[in-house]
């Protein structure tokens, strides 16, 4: 039997300190889908992703990615095999270029021919980002650091592309072009998407599956179409 | 009025070692966030493995060097992996580190003293020549440590544009958390920057050991102008080491034209505190 899932989260609760912010939290991320997490402000979900993505321990349960164990894992590891994280808030280096910081992308690359295509990759999905090469990525917009972002995580390589609240700050305009970029990203590279977000008006028509978080607990775990009932959303918020 | 020339070479000279060890300790502090008092003992112990090599050993001066820098290099990566890296990994806030650095250098301090002695060492078989310059006489030796600030500064400069390591070192300094997210082995690179900032400071110790012989408690002192003279012209700064070092040495020396040589470290803090109230973070930003 084929497995579709790439990761699974399987009874995972992280501590901050002597508090447990995420408590027992299971769901699978399916290859080639978009899985959305929900929730409000301080409902664990960054915690989550990035423990999930080695930036924080995880104190209990196990995270299984393409069927191996890989919990607590240095984030040097995962990105190795294809898994990357694009950070909350513009994550790039907003005091060197943009061509330096899409090549910080491939610090695990060594093959010229791999660079040289995935910069090319980039550069199709983001015009803007080839215009501006030269450019310090700190002195770009927000909308325009957001795609650099995702960038830099596309110089990697990834099967899987974890994204937290990459809309966050962003104008409604701008909200729309980062949520189809994704949506190009996934099906032209057929990567699998995790998209963290409290945006659920952009988010939830693009995604395949839901999973919203309250207060560190799991209240949610299935399609998005249920979803699109306004009432039926805020049940669990 | 003939006393400037001296004056204003002097203070070049002492600025050029000030701005070397800024370098290294500017480079220590950001990229890894460790404010690295035991730099100053490092910068010791490069001192006395050089005067070691020279006197027990007969090595010639610059094998000597060689010794005293890859020696203090190694001390500044063992004090990381040994030490700093535990406090990094348990996310220790800043004073608890700045504690354990303030007590790393009393250790490595007091160490030094029992190992050789709290005499003054000094090497009497290196030769230099004296140079005139105008009416003011240079030494060879401080021709050396304008040369080494010279070298190093450049050298320094090329690896951080154009090597792999210089790339992740700026983007640690940049980012820690993104450095982390690409998947840059902070920890190895930490190491790194520990070793290429203390063998740094190594340079600077074996040519002062020539200029003034080396004490235990060297350190002290050089630690604390590598401090200024990085927080003056910006921390992690290569253009603002050198800025600050220079401007340190400078108005240090210019400055006993007309006071007594007792003010040169009430005028450093003088130029510490001007900069800062007009710049609050130094001179110069990125490299």
């Amino acid at each position: 039997m084929i497995n579709n899932a790439i990761l699974k989260v399987l009874d995972v609760s992280v501590d901050h300190g002597n508090r447990r912010v995420v408590d027992s939290i299971s769901f699978d991320v399916l290859r080639n889908k978009i899985l959305l997490v929900l929730g409000h402000n301080g409902a664990g979900k960054t915690t989550l992703v990035r423990s999930i993505f080695g930036l924080h321990p995880i104190a209990a349960g196990e995270v299984q990615y393409n069927d191996k164990p890989i919990t607590n894992r240095s984030t040097e590891e995962n990105v190795k095999n294809g898994f990357s994280f694009v950070p909350q808030g513009h994550g790039v280096f907003r005091s060197l270029t943009v061509e330096e910081n899409l090549m910080l992308g491939t610090t695990h690359v060594s093959e010229q021919k791999k660079i040289r295509e995935r910069l090319e990759t980039v550069r199709e999905l983001f015009p803007i980002l080839s215009e501006r090469r030269a450019q310090k990525a700190g002195t770009m917009s927000g909308g325009q650091q957001q795609m650099l972002a995702i960038g830099i995580a596309l110089m990697q390589g990834p099967d899987l592309l974890v994204l937290d609240e990459p809309t966050i700050g962003l104008a409604p305009r701008l909200v729309n072009q980062v949520v189809e970029s994704v949506v190009k990203i996934k099906e032209t590279l057929g990567l699998s998407v995790v998209i963290v977000e409290q945006n659920i008006q952009a988010s939830l028509p693009v995604a395949d599956g839901v999973v919203i978080l309250k207060t560190g607990r799991k209240v949610y775990d299935g399609a998005p179409a249920p979803l699109a009932d306004h009432n039926k959303l805020m049940e669990y918020f | 009025m003939e006393l400037l020339l001296p004056l204003f070479l002097n203070g070049v000279v002492n600025g050029a070692h000030y701005a070397l060890l800024a370098m290294g300790f500017g480079m220590i502090f950001a990229t890894t966030g460790v404010v690295h008092f035991a730099y100053g003992p490092v910068y010791a112990v490069a001192a006395y493995l050089t005067w070691w090599s020279v006197t027990v050993l007969s090595l010639p001066f610059l094998v000597a060097m060689g010794v005293g820098i890859v020696g203090c290099a190694v001390v500044g990566m063992a004090s990381y992996v040994l030490l700093y890296r535990w406090f990094l990994r348990n996310d220790s806030p800043p004073f608890i580190i700045l504690v354990v650095s303030l007590g790393l250098l009393m250790l490595i301090t007091n160490l030094i003293g029992v190992a050789f002695g709290t005499n003054a060492k000094t090497v009497n078989d290196v030769t230099y020549g004296f140079y005139f310059i105008g009416s003011a006489v240079v030494t060879g030796v401080q021709l050396w440590q304008v040369l080494a600030l010279v070298v190093v500064g450049l050298g320094l400069a090329a690896f951080m544009k154009w090597t792999a390591y210089g790339s992740y070192i700026r983007a640690m300094q940049d980012n820690m958390l993104m450095a982390k997210i690409v998947g840059i082995n902070t920890e190895r690179v930490s190491l790194v920057v520990f070793g290429i900032g203390s063998g740094i400071s190594g340079i600077a110790a074996s040519l002062i050991l020539v200029k003034e012989g080396a004490l235990p408690h060297m350190g002290f002192l050089a630690v604390f102008y590598a401090f200024l003279a990085a927080v003056v012209g910006g921390l992690g700064s290569l253009p603002g080491a050198v800025a600050g070092g220079l401007i340190l040495g400078l108005v240090e020396s210019l400055g006993v034209w007309r006071v007594s040589s007792d003010w040169q470290t009430t005028i450093a803090f003088g130029v510490l505190f001007i900069v800062l109230i007009w710049r609050p973070t130094g001179l110069w930003k990125g490299y």
